[in-house]
């Protein structure tokens, strides 16, 4: 049988999350071809819940209000192949219906964080017990193959020791604590430290800031190379509290 | 081992190579090493040669001196460029962002967000100024307001 392909997007917290989330998801259904063929699955919180909500989204899940509610949506995605997408981005070309063709033999793809791209970045590198290291995977979109076990765990594990070190419950020994508020070091923790995980085979897509392009970087020094933006993400130049009307 | 040098990317400051911008690098007994950037005059204020510059000259050469000014020139301009270029594509980014937040408040209009025009959102959304977000804004609008009118007759 198929394997099954959805979005999902997040909103939680905020309601201008909800907002860009809508916004998002009819974005993605403006450029897939055939659109019937999109799904998307929106996970948020029942107060922000309305029309346009039911209207773009296949399938609803709700959430509670946690700061990192997106790796619970994450986890519990419908999909066998799933695309996650942070809710403050935006489809901008029709090459998002070759999304799945990047998922090849991975269990999970990100985009990367890199050295030329470090002018963007608020926190990269930290030390560590055993010396210095740095952050290479970015958490703002994730295509993930929910059909195997392992992956499935996976996101169950980020999404516990997310929670977990938010609130305080776990965090190693050795780490300075303005780490606690990034996914970003769960994820670095489980992909490099968690035995269990050392055969989880994580893979970058291809020319990456095609799917991700940070509207922070400047075009001048930093551009996709095979073609133009596909996802651009809006992250630095909103005003997340502030209500949009 | 202390050492004394000159630098090679010393330059004429003006076309008649009476002044000279160049670097001295030192290092101490102990190893450290320090850089002291120097502006030198061919003469003194009494006309006499100016020790240290001819220093230089003779450590460097005239024509590596030139070849530097030059250089730097065509470097310094390639860099004013490139950094005009950058400073325009940042005020580009910033437009998009605003652009990007004046199109999620149009979406938050009444009419446009209980609006099932996709066509029309679509193009709303993928304008490219705020003169095309608003003129799409009113063809919904308006459109809205003949369904209205329509329903009551």
């Amino acid at each position: 049988m198929e394997k099954s392909k959805g979005f999902i997007i997040v909103a939680s917290k905020k309601r201008n999350f909800y907002l860009y989330a809508i916004n998002l998801a009819e974005s993605l259904r403006d450029y897939y071809e055939p659109e019937d063929e999109c799904k998307i699955c929106l996970v948020t919180e029942e107060r922000f819940l309305d029309d346009r909500g039911r209207d773009v989204a296949d399938d609803i899940i709700f959430c509670d209000d946690h700061y990192r509610a997106k790796l619970y949506g994450m986890a519990k995605s419908p999909y066998d192949i799933t695309m996650y997408i942070d809710a403050d981005m935006e489809v901008e070309h029709e090459d998002i219906v070759k999304v799945w063709d990047e998922m090849k033999d991975h269990d999970v793809v990100f985009t990367a964080l890199t050295d030329d791209r470090d002018y963007i970045y608020a926190e990269r590198d930290f030390d560590t017990p055993e010396g210095k290291s740095k952050f290479t995977l970015c958490g703002a979109v994730c295509l993930y193959d929910m059909s195997k076990p392992i992956v499935r765990e996976f996101m169950d594990d980020w999404w516990d020791l997310t929670f977990r070190q938010m609130n305080d419950t776990w965090w190693p020994e050795g780490y300075v604590d303005s780490l606690k508020s990034w996914d970003q070091f769960s994820l670095w923790w489980l992909t490099e430290k968690e035995e269990k995980y050392k055969d989880l085979k994580v893979g970058i897509f291809d020319d990456d800031l095609r799917w991700n392009y940070y509207n922070a970087l400047n075009w001048a020094r930093t551009k996709p190379e095979t073609g133009p933006v596909i996802i651009r993400h809006f992250s630095a130049g909103l005003n997340k509290d502030t209500p949009i009307v | 081992m202390s050492y004394k040098r000159w630098m090679d990317n010393a330059f004429w400051e003006t076309d008649e190579k009476k002044e000279l911008n160049c670097i001295l690098e030192l290092e101490d007994d102990v190893g450290r090493v320090t850089r002291q950037q120097m502006f030198l005059h061919r003469h003194d204020k009494d006309g006499s040669e100016n020790e240290l510059f001819k220093e230089v000259v003779d450590a460097l050469g005239v024509d590596a001196i030139d070849k530097e000014t030059t250089d730097r020139v065509v470097r310094k301009k390639a860099e004013a460029e490139e950094d005009k270029i950058r400073e325009e594509e940042h005020q580009k980014a910033r437009k998009l962002e605003k652009l990007f937040n004046y199109k999620l408040e149009a979406f938050e209009v009444e009419e446009i967000k209980n609006s099932k025009n996709r066509k029309l959102k679509a193009k709303l959304r993928r304008a490219k100024s705020k003169i095309e977000v608003d003129m799409y804004s009113i063809m919904i609008l308006q459109e809205q307001l003949e369904a209205e009118t329509d329903g009551k007759e």
